[in-house]
């Protein structure tokens, strides 16, 4: 049997949460109607270009089948499944990725899509391998690649050869991990040349199947070097001649690469081997057992997840509990708040994931009696942020920092306070000093925008605009990221233009039916479908499996952690009990 | 019983009528302020014996909104 430090602080923390009241068909319908809808999209693009049965009688596996025998089973979490923010046709940039678990060790895994024009380098992939890497290197978990990839798309060079975040940037980053101590490990599948041999040699361990080939430039390079500027008759007939001999003599295959140079480590016969031998690798590469870490036997929520789908409203003026959506994700429903009742707007608090401590920071929705303090017959709305929420949270950032929790932000904001009042109350200087707090916190960090994601707020509220700190970002079938509402943007826009057209009595048609064009532009760039194809977030995911991807982060982030603060040498607990002892919470009227 | 507005706003739905039996955390009303929508619950079981406002109704905070026995 197992026994854990510091038992009375986090063996019981207060169990939070109500029973549903009543199952909301409606709501439930709409959410899970828009789940399935982008979960069919999802599967749409995965399925796109050559059917998975011609690779098959191929003699290959495709992209999915491999990345399910690499890993342990039922623990495949897909991250940016929709991206593909330049628009490529076949809606991909061409790689599938995700985090799962691959010989009980939490890795990043990239496989170069081979269904689509044999893994090719397109528009948009640079960014998404470079996600790949920022999440590897902030969970500091191994990345592993399996590479089948034909180079750049020659029609489409000028957008994915190129630029400061383009396709030869992951070759940088493969060395940072590299020298972070993080490993790469790549199975080497197909003809990789130029772009698809950088991505073959760059890891840190190579394996490879026997038909795999890897090489400075391919062969159409070593044989279509025309000196006139144009091809003619006669360059053609070169070109063809010269392909002929290439049929026999490949560039860099594993004759070359393993038995004279040495680079692969490891040739396999069947694609299999290949996937074994990778899992063999990882096993090697260091992991805590989670039991190290934990506070607690792992228990899963008290209440279900279908709950959310009730308790959740997908309608955006409606609120909802928050310790009623906490309740449905962490560990036996049970939070240990920071501070509750001061910032009343926020709820930060510890909670456990299967065992071990997170640090959970959430909006508050429905109204704030009598708040903010600045302002004068205030009435607070949840969603906002004010002084004293902005205060809070700073705190319990620099305390998990102190602490060695890593954080799990449950946004939906819209935006930080305005007003003259408010920049007196320090508004603006408090935004940034919470984005100071978080970057100097270097904790790995999961932000989920359940709904609005708006203003600055959204970067402040633990977004992936941390790049040093947020390992990968969620949103949910009601995720909305804007810089504010669409009606708002019109106003702001086309206010003084009205006034001017009024007092000159001109038709003030136009100018309306400008400004509803930009509502409805704001509103079809902001829906989840579109931030999740955009990037916005890396992935949009079903209510009833956010548990599974808190799970994941967690446990990735506590696998071979940066820093560790011993259970018994933490303050962020002692701070909250004796708070808790010296503000006992009356219990509020409804 | 009274139930009360929480908030300033405007009443946007009335849910129940006089002699409409309730139940705790039933939600009888909604009102809306500011863009947002706050549903109003009845704390306990019973039944309206009144409705004071209509739907449109800009009430204040404090507001008798229903009477519940």
């Amino acid at each position: 049997m197992n026994e854990y430090s510091m038992p009375r602080y986090f063996q019981h923390m207060e169990a939070v949460g109500e029973p549903l009241f009543a199952v909301d068909e409606e709501n439930k319908e709409l959410l899970s109607g828009a789940e399935d809808a982008l979960k069919k999209k999802a599967e749409e693009i995965l399925e796109a270009g050559k059917p998975t049965a011609d690779l098959n009688s191929a003699g290959q596996l495709c992209a999915m089948q491999r990345i399910e025998k690499l890993i342990d089973e039922g623990t495949w979490h897909p991250l940016n499944s929709l991206f593909n923010p330049r628009g490529n046709p076949n809606g991909s940039t061409n790689i599938v990725k995700g985090l799962a678990r691959v010989n009980g060790r939490w890795a990043v895994i990239v496989a170069s899509d081979n269904k689509k024009m044999a893994g090719a380098w397109v528009p948009g992939q640079a960014e998404n391998l470079l996600r790949a890497s920022d999440t590897a290197k902030r969970l500091r978990i191994p990345l592993i690649y399996l590479l089948n990839c034909s180079g750049v798309k020659m029609d489409e060079q000028e957008k994915v050869y190129p630029d400061r975040r383009g396709g030869g940037t992951p070759f940088y980053r493969n060395a940072q991990l590299n020298q972070l101590g993080i490993p790469v490990i790549v199975g080497i599948y197909g003809t990789n040349p130029a772009g698809g041999g950088y991505h073959s040699i760059s890891p840190t361990i190579l394996v490879a199947h026997k038909d795999a080939n890897m090489a400075v430039g391919g062969a159409g390079i070593v044989g279509g070097m025309s000196p006139k500027g144009h091809v003619d008759q006669e360059a053609a007939m070169a070109l063809i001649e010269a392909q002929k001999g290439l049929k026999q003599d490949i560039p860099g295959t594993v004759s070359i690469h393993h038995d004279e140079t040495g680079f692969i480590r490891e040739v396999y016969g069947s694609e299999e081997g290949v996937l074994e031998a990778i899992r063999k690798y990882i096993g090697y590469t260091p992991a805590f057992d989670p039991e190290f870490f934990r506070v607690s036997q792992p228990k899963e929520p008290a209440y279900p997840a279908d709950d959310l789908y009730s308790l959740f409203p997908a309608n955006h003026k409606r609120p909802y509990e928050i310790y009623d959506v906490i309740a449905r994700l962490v560990d036996g429903s049970e939070f240990m708040e920071y501070k509750k009742g001061y910032g009343p707007e926020m709820v930060t608090g510890l909670a456990k994931i299967d065992g071990m401590l997170t640090g959970i920071v959430a909006n508050v929705q429905g109204f704030l009696l009598d708040y903010p303090e600045y302002r004068e017959d205030a009435l607070g709305v949840g969603g906002k942020l004010y002084r004293q929420g902005l205060i809070k949270m700073s705190e319990f950032v620099t305390l998990c920092a102190r602490d060695r929790i890593p954080m799990i932000w449950l946004q939906d904001t819209s935006g930080i306070d305005v007003g003259n009042e408010a920049e007196r109350a320090e508004l603006l200087g408090l935004g940034q000093s919470l984005i100071y707090s978080i970057q100097n916190s270097d904790l790995p960090m999961l932000e989920v925008t359940m709904r609005k994601g708006t203003a600055a707020a959204h970067y402040v509220l633990g977004g992936p605009q941390g790049n040093d700190t947020n390992a990968f970002s969620l949103g949910t079938a009601a995720t909305e990221i804007y810089v504010m509402h669409g009606e708002t943007a019109a106003a702001a826009m086309y206010a003084r233009r009205l006034v001017k057209d009024h007092a000159a009595g001109k038709d003030l048609q136009p100018t309306i039916d400008k400004m509803n064009r930009l509502i409805q532009d704001y509103a079809d760039k902001s829906h989840a479908e579109y931030c999740a194809t955009a990037g916005m977030v890396d992935e949009i995911v079903r209510l009833s499996d956010l548990r599974s991807y808190l799970q994941a982060f967690t446990a990735a982030a506590y696998q071979n952690p940066k820093g560790i603060c011993p259970h018994h040498q933490m303050v962020l607990p002692r701070i909250i009990a004796d708070y808790n002892r010296e503000h006992p919470v009356e219990s509020e009227e409804q | 019983m009274e139930i009360k507005a929480r908030i300033p706003g405007k009443v946007v739905s009335l849910n129940v009528k006089e002699g409409d039996a309730v139940k705790a955390r039933s939600v009888v009303a909604v009102m809306e302020a500011m863009k947002m929508e706050q549903p109003i619950a009845s704390p306990a079981d019973g039944t309206v014996k009144k409705v004071l406002v209509a739907v449109g109704d800009k009430v204040k905070s404090g507001d008798v909104l229903f009477v519940v026995e």
